[in-house]
C-alpha cells in the first residue's frame, strides 16, 4: 500500500509540476519531462530521508516515512500550482503526418512481445543474473537495515550508487516481488519518448520515422529485458537520452531555451549520474553539448547565461550528490568504488576497473575483439543460458538492428560529407558517435551493455534512411521493417513463453520452486543471518528467503577461511553449500562447530541438485546467538 | 529529357532502390548467421524437451 502511495503521489507531483511550466516543443517534450520528474520525485524523499538516517536524525529510513514526504511536497506543489498561472498553451505539435498501417502493424506485434514478457514477470520471481546477485540483496538490506549506508564489508556491489535501486526498494517494500520490475517502465518510457524527440528532431519533425526508429529501439533484446528486470542500465541510459532530447526538441528553429527545460535536463543526467559510474562519461560528453548550447545561449545576454548554468548545475546535482556525499564520508573517496589512479600512485582507494569487470568479458559475446564489427549479424554467445537463445539483459541487438543500424549509419556518413544542408550539425553528431564509440572500446571494456546508449544513438541517426526509405521504397520497406521487427518480436517472446510453458507444466509457482532452493530456507525464523557459501552467486536473493526476512551474507563478503571466528565475525548463523561445488572444503564447517541440519536434493531444471544448510552452535556465536527482530516496512 | 529536379528525382530513386536491396541483403545475412535465430528454431524442434528447464 505504502509502495502504491509513492507511486502514485510522485506521479502527481510530477504531473502537477509539468502542467505549470512552460514547456515548449509539443506533447512529447511535457510526456518526457513528467516521466524524469516522476523519477526524481520517487528518489528524491528516499535520499532526503537517508541523509537523516546516516546523520543520526531519524532511526530508519522507512516507505512509510517517504509516504509522508511525498505528501508533504505533493502538498507544496499544489498550492504553488495555485498560485502560478497555467503557462500559455502554444499548438507547437507539428502537423500530425499520417502514421502508415504498417507502423501500427510492427507495433502491435511487438506490444504482443511485450505482453508474454509482462505475463511472465508476474507470474514469476525477478530473474537476471546482476538482479539475483546484487541488485536485489542490496534493497532488501536497505529495506530490512533502513539505512543507505555502505556496508562495513566495502563491497564494490553493495557501494555504488543506486537511484534504480531506489525504485526497487519501494516496489520491493510491497512484499509482492515481481512487482519490482515496474521500477523499469520509467525508464523504458523516458528511452522510448527521448528516441521519439531526436527522432523528430533530425528528421525535421517526420513522425513516421521518429516513431518508427522509437519501435526499432524498442525491438532491442537489450532494453527489452532490461523492461522486465531489475537491471539499472535502462535508467542510466534513460536519463542521458532525455537530456538530450530535452535541449534539442526545444533548441531548434531558434527557439529560446526556457529555464526549466535547462534545469530538467540537469535532472535528466543528473539521474544517470547517482545511477552507475559507467555511465560518468556520457555525462561529460552531455555536459561538453550543454555547454555549446549555453554558448548560444550566451547571446541572449549574460545573466541568462549564468541563470542557464545555474540550473543545470542545480539539476546535475539533485539527483546524484547524495551519492558522493555518502562515499565521501565513508571511505574518503566521492566515487567509490572506483578507485582514481595516476600512473601507479592510487589517489582515492577503491577497486581497478578490473575488479570490477573482468579484463576479457566481452569474450563472452565475440571471440576476439574485432569480432563486434560482426557481432550485430552473428550475436554470438559463449554460454547462451536458457535455450541456447543468446539473449538478456545485456546482450543482443536484434534483426531490426542488423537491417537498420549500420545501413543507416553509413547512410547518414554519406549525408554528412554530401549535403551541404545541416553539414555543421551532421558533422557534429558524427563526431559525438566516433567519441562515444572510443569511449566504449578503450575505456568501458566493450561490454555491450555499457554501449546501449550507443546502439539507440545509431538508431536516431539512422532516421534520415529510414525517412528517405519510408518515401520512396514504401512497400519494400513496409515488408522489411514489419518481418525484422515481427522476427526479433517472436524469438524474444519465445523466451517467456518457454519459461512461462515450463512454470505451468511443472506447477513451478513457489519462490523455492522457481529458483530452485530447499523450503527450510523460507522457514528459519526471521533476522536470520545466512552465509551464501553455494559457490553459485546469483543464490544471493534467493537466500533471503520468501518473505526477506533473512539477512543475507553475499557469497562476496564470504569469509575465505570458514573458521570459527570468522565466522562469528560476520556475524553467520547459517550456513548454506551446494555439493559440489561448495565454497568451503568439505568437513571445515563441521571443524569449525556447524551441525548440519538439511541435506536435501532439490529439483533444478532437469536434474537435482545437492543442498546442505548447517546451523552454527550457539557456544560459537555469541555476538548473534538469537534471530535479530528484523523491523520490515512490509508484511 | 530530363530537367535538373527529374534527374536528381531519378538519382534519388535509383539510390534508395541500392538502399533497400542492400537492408534487404543485411536482413538475410543476420537470418542465415544470427545465433539467435538457430537458436530458436533448435528450440522449436525440442520445445517439449526444454520445456520446464531453467
Amino acid at each position: 500500500m505504502a509502495a502504491i502511495a509513492v507511486l502514485l503521489l510522485s506521479g502527481m507531483s510530477a504531473y502537477f509540476v509539468a502542467r505549470r511550466l512552460t514547456l515548449p516543443g509539443g506533447r512529447a517534450v511535457r510526456v518526457l519531462a513528467t516521466l524524469v520528474l516522476w523519477e526524481i520525485f520517487e528518489i528524491i524523499p528516499v535520499q532526503v530521508l537517508a541523509s537523516l538516517q546516516l546523520l543520526g536524525v531519524i532511526g530508519r529510513v522507512s516507505i512509510s516515512k517517504t509516504v509522508v514526504v511525498e505528501m508533504v511536497i505533493l502538498g507544496g506543489i499544489v498550492l504553488w500550482s495555485f498560485r502560478t498561472p497555467q503557462p500559455e498553451r502554444t499548438s507547437d505539435d507539428p502537423h500530425q503526418e499520417r502514421v502508415p498501417r504498417y507502423v501500427f502493424l510492427a507495433g502491435g506485434i511487438l506490444a504482443c512481445s511485450y505482453v508474454a514478457f509482462t505475463v511472465n514477470a508476474f507470474t514469476c520471481y525477478p530473474l537476471g543474473s546482476d538482479v539475483l546477485i546484487y541488485h536485489l540483496p542490496l534493497t532488501t538490506r536497505w529495506l530490512q537495515e533502513g539505512s543507505l549506508a555502505i556496508p562495513a564489508s566495502h563491497a564494490w556491489r553493495f557501494s555504488l550508487p543506486g537511484n534504480a535501486e531506489i525504485g526497487m526498494m519501494v516496489l520491493l517494500s510491497s512484499g509482492w516481488q515481481p512487482a519490482v520490475v515496474i521500477a523499469s517502465w520509467i525508464p523504458a518510457a523516458m528511452v522510448a519518448t527521448s528516441t521519439y524527440l531526436l527522432g523528430m528532431w533530425i528528421s525535421g519533425q517526420q513522425r513516421a520515422a521518429a516513431l518508427t526508429s522509437t519501435l526499432l529501439v524498442l525491438t532491442i533484446p537489450m532494453v527489452e529485458w532490461q523492461a522486465f528486470s531489475a537491471y539499472v542500465d535502462l535508467l542510466a541510459t534513460a536519463g542521458v537520452l532525455a537530456a538530450l532530447a530535452l535541449i534539442l526538441a526545444i533548441g531548434p528553429n531558434g527557439t529560446r531555451i526556457p529555464p526549466s527545460i535547462w534545469l530538467i535536463s540537469g535532472l535528466a543526467c543528473g539521474l544517470s549520474i547517482g545511477t552507475k559510474p559507467v555511465y560518468y562519461l556520457y555525462a561529460a560528453l552531455f555536459c561538453a553539448f550543454t555547454a555549446g548550447a549555453l554558448w548560444h545561449a550566451h547571446r541572449a545576454g549574460e545573466r541568462r547565461l549564468l541563470k542557464a548554468l545555474a540550473l543545470l548545475i542545480l539539476g546535475l546535482l539533485i539527483p546524484s550528490s547524495f551519492w558522493f556525499v555518502r562515499a565521501t564520508a565513508e571511505t574518503g573517496n566521492p566515487i567509490y568504488p572506483m578507485q582514481v589512479k595516476l600512473g601507479q600512485r592510487v589517489i582515492l582507494p577503491g577497486y581497478a576497473r578490473s575488479e570490477i569487470t573482468e579484463p576479457d568479458y566481452e569474450l563472452n559475446s565475440v571471440p576476439e575483439k574485432y569480432g563486434w564489427f560482426l557481432y550485430p549479424w552473428t550475436e554470438w554467445k559463449k554460454l547462451p543460458g536458457f535455450l541456447k537463445i543468446p539473449y538478456g539483459e545485456g546482450d543482443g541487438l536484434g534483426a531490426a538492428f542488423a537491417t537498420f543500424g549500420p545501413l543507416g549509419m553509413a547512410y547518414f556518413v554519406l549525408l554528412a560529407f554530401r549535403e551541404p544542408s545541416f553539414r555543421a550539425r551532421n558533422l557534429g553528431l558524427l563526431g559525438a558517435f566516433l567519441i562515444m564509440f572510443l569511449c566504449w572500446w578503450l575505456v568501458m571494456q566493450r561490454v555491450l551493455r555499457f554501449g546501449q546508449v550507443i546502439a539507440i544513438f545509431t538508431y536516431v541517426l539512422s532516421v534520415p534512411l529510414l525517412a528517405s526509405l519510408q518515401s520512396r521504397q514504401r512497400r519494400a520497406f513496409a515488408a522489411l521493417f514489419v518481418l525484422a521487427i515481427g522476427t526479433s518480436s517472436l524469438i524474444a517472446a519465445s523466451v517467456p513463453l518457454h519459461l512461462l510453458g515450463g512454470r505451468v507444466r511443472k506447477h513451478l509457482w513457489s519462490r523455492a520452486a522457481v529458483y530452485s532452493y530447499p523450503n527450510l530456507i523460507d522457514e528459519l525464523p526471521p533476522g536470520s543471518r545466512v552465509l551464501n557459501a553455494t559457490g553459485d552467486k546469483a543464490r544471493n536473493f534467493a537466500l533471503i528467503g520468501c518473505r526477506l526476512s533473512n539477512k543475507l551474507i553475499a557469497n562476496f563478503e564470504a569469509p575465505p577461511d570458514p573458521t570459527a571466528e570468522a565466522l562469528r565475525a560476520v556475524g553467520a548463523q547459517y550456513i548454506v553449500e551446494i555439493h559440489p561445488g561448495g565454497l568451503y572444503p568439505e568437513g571445515s564447517l563441521a571443524s569449525a562447530g556447524a551441525v548440519l541440519i538439511d541435506d536435501e536434493m532439490v529439483p533444478s531444471g532437469e536434474e537435482k541438485v545437492r543442498w546442505r544448510i548447517w546451523k552454527l552452535q550457539k557456544d560459537t556465536h555469541k555476538t548473534s546467538g538469537g534471530s535479530e527482530a528484523v523491523q520490515f516496512n512490509f508484511p | 529529357m530530363l530537367d535538373k529536379g527529374e534527374t536528381r528525382e531519378v538519382r534519388d530513386g535509383n539510390s534508395s532502390a541500392a538502399w533497400i536491396a542492400a537492408a534487404w541483403v543485411s536482413f538475410l545475412i543476420w537470418l542465415f548467421h544470427s545465433f539467435a535465430v538457430r537458436a530458436f528454431f533448435d528450440s522449436l524442434h525440442g520445445a517439449g524437451k526444454v520445456l520446464g528447464g531453467h
